[in-house]
């Protein structure tokens, strides 16, 4: 049995925020007599909410059966394998996709420094100079307004 | 012209890299808040 957090709110604007146990071999749901009881009372007056438990990072929709239990369907990839790291990567949090930004806003620092570096270290300003600085600037201005996206607050 | 290229590619392909994670990041908590 393991501890997770379940949240459930209705169309109002009524949350309820509870711990219950989970089940993660069969994922049920072991609710405190108390909620159930604040669900029953809500029933008579509000349409069914929207019922989700968060365990390990993932937020799983809460299923109700007919014969009372509530069960919620547990993703295998729970352990901390790669899978998991790499989901991770790819669906960073909202303080890891601004990390994210800095640095690429530190590699458009870079780009135009080498631009600047580059121009002024080649002897004659010929062709290639020119493309090469160019693209070290406009790949500077890239980064920059990828990074600044990546910074966007709510 | 070759390290140019590199360059770019290499610059682009980070830049698209965490842009696409941005937006993994993004709708993961769009659908996090509406309890999907």
């Amino acid at each position: 049995m393991k501890l997770a957090k379940v949240k459930i709110e209705y169309s109002s604007g009524t949350t309820i925020v509870d711990r219950v146990t989970l089940d993660p071999t069969t994922g049920q749901v072991h609710l405190a007599p108390r909620v159930l009881g604040l669900l029953g009372k809500m029933e008579e007056s509000e349409c069914s909410p929207s019922f989700t438990l968060e365990y390990k990072g993932h937020v799983l929709p809460v299923t109700a059966h007919l014969d009372g239990t509530y069960v919620v369907p547990v993703p295998r990839d729970l352990g901390p394998g790669l899978g998991d790291r790499l989901y991770s990567i790819a669906n960073p949090s909202k303080d890891q996709r601004q990390q994210n930004g800095r640095y690429l806003h530190t590699l458009s620092a870079a780009s135009i420094g080498g631009a600047v570096g580059y121009a002024h270290s080649s002897a004659a300003w010929d062709g290639p100079t020119v493309v090469g600085t160019a693209a070290l600037v406009g790949l500077g201005v890239v980064l920059w307004y990828a990074g600044f996206l990546h910074m966007k607050g709510e | 012209m070759g390290a140019t290229i590199f360059t770019v590619v290499l610059g682009l392909s980070i830049a698209g890299f965490f842009m696409w994670t941005n937006h993994n990041g993004q709708k993961r908590d769009r659908e996090r808040e509406w309890g999907k």
